[in-house]
């Protein structure tokens, strides 16, 4: 049997998003705990606490796209034995 | 200037100013809504001329939107909101082309202002959830405890990163091109600035399809039956 076609533009996304993604969520993460700090007077606490749950939210979506990916391969593999 | 942003307003609309970039705005989405309709005003059951190009158009958007989104239903309800994000940032971009744009006002690139890139996300913010409770129903606020209840500020920080990393990827690449070709054109009139105009032309494809793909990505994941 043939392999299956790659989806190109599927790929493509994926990897577009997880970068800027990742990127994205450990900003947030720093800038917003900057912010509480500068705010509640908090010196470098929520900064680093932000940034943390900023890095943990990062390794998430990392291992949410690694479980899809995986799922996908294992239907890929899965569809030639349904014949 | 400050950061992006010209404060000249050319007037007002009640309480609303209007500056040159609205009016820009205004003057793209024209030109989109005169395309469309020279496109379509006399459609034929057998296509011929424009017509054809049209319905090439669509089909290959239908097909395109279908591989990312993986569901044929989804990708034909949003093609239209998605293909117009397209069109207009492609032609908000290629705006900047105009040599010293940035510096003329009425010219600059409404991509180059991140209060425009921040509306744009925001319409896929919303167009995300409410796909998402439409396809789902409340079912939908599920997901943002998953795998666990102790996850939703994980998730919740994901779902503003959408729309940030949207509004500050447009905005950035536009303004800091922009801002480049301006400095290069002062600095050494006509032959660097116009390589790089050439290299800009693909840049602003390039920017127009990362939007709409990333759009068609994530109301794809908010409205598949496995979220």
């Amino acid at each position: 049997m043939a392999p299956k076609k790659q989806n190109w533009a599927k790929s493509l996304t994926m990897a577009l998003n997880l970068g800027t993604s990742v990127a994205a969520v450990i900003a947030i993460g720093l800038f917003g705990g900057r912010w509480l700090d500068a705010r509640f007077q908090t010196g470098n606490l929520l900064t680093i606490l932000g940034f943390l749950l900023g890095a943990a939210t990062a390794m998430k979506i990392l291992w949410d796209r690694m479980m899809e990916r995986d799922r996908e391969a294992n239907e890929e593999h899965q569809e030639p034995g349904k014949k | 200037m400050i950061f992006g942003m010209w404060d000249g307003v050319l007037f007002h609309l009640g309480p609303i100013p209007v500056d040159h970039l609205v009016v820009t705005e205004w003057a793209i989405i024209a030109i989109l809504v005169i395309g469309a309709y020279l496109g379509t005003r006399s459609m034929k059951l057998v296509p011929s001329g424009g017509q054809n190009v049209v319905e090439m158009v669509v089909t290959f958007t239908y097909d395109f939107f279908t591989q990312v989104m993986d569901d044929e239903h989804t990708a034909k309800k949003y093609a239209p909101l998605l293909s117009t994000f397209f069109l207009f940032i492609l032609i908000s971009n290629y705006s900047g082309l105009i040599p010293g744009a940035a510096h003329i006002e009425g010219f600059q690139p409404p991509t180059s202002n991140w209060n425009v890139t921040a509306a744009l996300a925001l319409v896929t913010f919303f167009a995300v959830h409410i796909g998402g409770f439409s396809s789902h129903g409340a079912g939908y606020l599920g997901h943002f405890v998953k795998p666990n209840a102790a996850f939703l500020p994980l998730n919740l920080i994901e779902e503003i990163a959408h729309p940030l990393s949207l509004t500050v990827r447009l905005f950035g690449n536009i303004f800091g091109e922009e801002m480049i070709i301006a400095y290069l054109l002062f600095m050494a009139p006509f032959v660097v600035p116009s390589a790089l105009m050439g290299l800009s032309v693909l840049l602003g494809a390039i920017q127009a399809i990362v939007f709409t793909l990333l759009s068609a990505s994530y109301i794809g994941a908010a409205t598949s039956a496995g979220h």
